[in-house]
């Protein structure tokens, strides 16, 4: 009797794991076919713009996907591959490859604003991390820090460049960025982490008391590894709050970056380079969604079990 | 050891008013006894178990052990829940042995005695197994060894096997019964089936509609083990103890469709009765 029983829960798990595997592959590939119509699309509606007769101007703020992409070969300085490589001016002809894409501006735009993302998202968490868990802790801070945080989320990060440009823009040209990146993502960190905490079902800290556990320990060996995935939920919120917060401010304080190149090429009227680096900032976003986050929700959910095939 | 429940009362205050859900309640359980609480939904026989946990208190009246006052959760009184409440971060055995820390034992013990509780719940092989990966019947296993390996003085059970279906229950009651004579831990169990508190019980408490007060007492001491319900004497004594209950469960239906609202048995008094079931003595 107990020994059919436990064949049955085998099954149901190995059966399970083989219906989570799926989804993935499948997903991928309808992604990319999506990818190609839309582009399709795309140059469809290009050509019947530009070829309109009598109106040359459409044609060039409504690029093609092939010029875009030819502006993104070059500006990363792929066209070293393929020998029609032009120096930026007053710069020497690059002996390979790598010198070539960073003399370019597409790779030191992109590592400026990742290296700032990264200083602005890191300070936001080491603050709002733990004050996250205290407001979740306390009905005080919860009630007074808690609420300030949820206020403060609502205002659009850009609010703040003025009063950053005010009080830093003499400091340096980058610390009105760094302060409204924190900003940005500080009070998003703050209410998602308490939110993970919060929502620790209160029958596993039962458990944990009953079983003696108590005060830090019980903080340390239940609560927090029962948040776990919302804290995670928590940190990714953050971070995408950090990266729309930076481009806002880079687009809008003048030093450099991905957003200092949007807006440069919209006053040269280059809408090939708008649409390109618009391109290239929902890529960055894909990219550590993908191999940052998503790696390690799937981790925590195959582990506790959360795909939802039982519950 | 012993418990004591001594004129125990608890009032809740809700929107509508102040609701007593507890009244006068005393009872006293003995090292070794199988206790199960019986009533009617409402009638508090679950507060009664959180307050002997640690996790509520009495409004008046006292909750003692061993003549210490109950003040809070402890080890000592470790409690299951209707739900698992497995720790979905931790594999079968650690979970077993999450409670063992707190008693401060070397590793390699610990480790030892979640497999002896494992083993001692059939789930020996499925000590790797995270919760979600075993079934509803062997999830409520892992919660019963996990509660049974830190030795607690007494074994709280809140409708433990409730959420299951009746073959699961049907072999966790075995399983519950075989342990229990193997270990006589002082186990105090909460359920509103009157056939599963026949069949495990050395007492069985019978409580009447809100506010909760003992009816009456059955003491099934000398009923022999294992409890079949097709037995004669197991039969009689399940329709006897259901007899004493559905008066009381008529009382709660008649509240729940009445528009008035007026309180129920505010003015019964009743004294609890005991009653010794088995052969004539």
């Amino acid at each position: 009797m107990a020994q059919s029983h436990l064949t049955n829960g085998a099954a149901a798990t190995i059966s399970k794991k083989r219906v989570s595997q799926r989804p993935l592959e499948s997903d991928l590939l309808v992604r990319i076919l999506f990818i190609v119509l839309l582009l399709v699309f795309w140059q469809v509606v290009h050509y019947w713009v530009v070829t309109r007769p009598g109106d040359t101007s459409r044609g060039a703020l409504f690029p093609s996907p092939l010029e875009v992409g030819q502006w993104l070969w070059d500006k990363f300085g792929f066209s070293y591959l393929t020998g029609n490589y032009q120096p930026v001016p007053g710069e020497p002809m690059p002996h390979n490859l790598g010198a070539a894409l960073f003399q370019k501006e597409y790779i030191p735009a992109i590592y400026a604003s990742i290296a700032r993302l990264i200083e602005g998202y890191l300070i936001a968490t080491v603050i709002g991390f733990p004050v996250g868990l205290l407001v979740a802790r306390s009905a005080l801070m919860e009630k007074t820090v808690g609420w300030l945080a949820v206020s403060l989320q609502s205002l659009p990060s850009i609010c703040w460049i003025p009063l950053a440009l005010l009080w830093f823009g003499r400091l340096s040209i980058t610390a009105p960025i760094l302060f409204v990146t924190v900003m940005g993502s500080l009070f998003a960190t703050i209410v998602t982490v308490a939110d993970g905490i919060r929502n620790v079902p209160p029958l596993l800290a039962r458990a944990g008391r009953t079983l003696g556990t108590t005060g830090t320990r019980l903080y340390f060996s239940v609560l927090l590894p029962a948040a776990l995935p919302g804290i995670v939920t928590g940190l990714k919120v953050g971070w995408s709050f950090a990266w729309r917060s930076l481009m806002a401010a880079e687009l809008i304080v003048n030093s450099g970056g991905l957003g200092f190149l949007l807006q440069r090429d919209r006053e040269n009227g280059d809408a090939d380079g708008v649409v390109a680096t618009i391109i290239v900032i929902i890529v960055i976003g894909l990219v550590v969604q993908e191999l940052l986050f998503s790696p390690i929700q799937r981790r925590l959910q195959t582990l506790w079990g959360l795909t939802g095939v039982r519950s | 050891m012993q418990i004591q429940f001594d004129n125990v009362r608890k009032i809740y205050k809700g929107r509508s008013g102040a609701v007593t859900a507890l009244d006068g309640i005393n009872l006293n359980i003995q090292e070794g006894e199988f206790v199960c609480l019986v009533g009617p939904s409402g009638c508090g026989k679950s507060t009664l178990c959180n307050m002997l946990a640690g996790f509520d208190t009495p409004t008046t009246g006292r909750v003692m052990v061993d003549d210490e006052t109950v003040s809070g959760p402890s080890i000592a009184r470790v409690m299951m829940f209707q739900e698992p409440a497995l720790f979905p971060w931790l594999n079968a055995r650690d979970n077993v042995a999450f409670g063992l820390k707190n008693l401060k034992l070397p590793a390699t013990e610990q480790q030892a005695i979640a497999e002896r509780f494992l083993k001692m719940v059939h789930l020996a092989q499925f000590g790797d197994a995270q919760p979600h990966e075993l079934s509803g019947g062997m999830r409520q296993r892992v919660a019963l060894a996990r509660a049974l390996a830190v030795d607690p003085q007494v074994l709280l059970m809140d409708e433990p096997f409730a959420a299951l279906d009746a073959q699961t229950r049907d072999h966790l009651h075995i399983e519950l019964e075989n342990i229990w004579r193997e270990t006589r831990k002082t186990i105090v169990f909460v359920t509103h089936n009157v056939r599963e508190a026949v069949t495990l019980g050395t007492r069985v408490v019978v409580f009447t509609a809100r506010p909760g007060r003992i009816k009456r007492e059955f003491n099934l001491e000398e009923l022999d083990y294992p409890r079949r319900t097709t037995e004669t004497l197991v039969a009689e004594t399940i329709s006897r103890i259901q007899n004493t209950l559905r008066d009381e469960v008529a009382k709660v239906e008649a509240a729940e469709y009445d528009q008035n609202g007026t309180e129920i048995g505010a003015d019964e008094r009743i004294k609890p009765d005991r009653a010794t079931v088995g052969r004539a003595r």
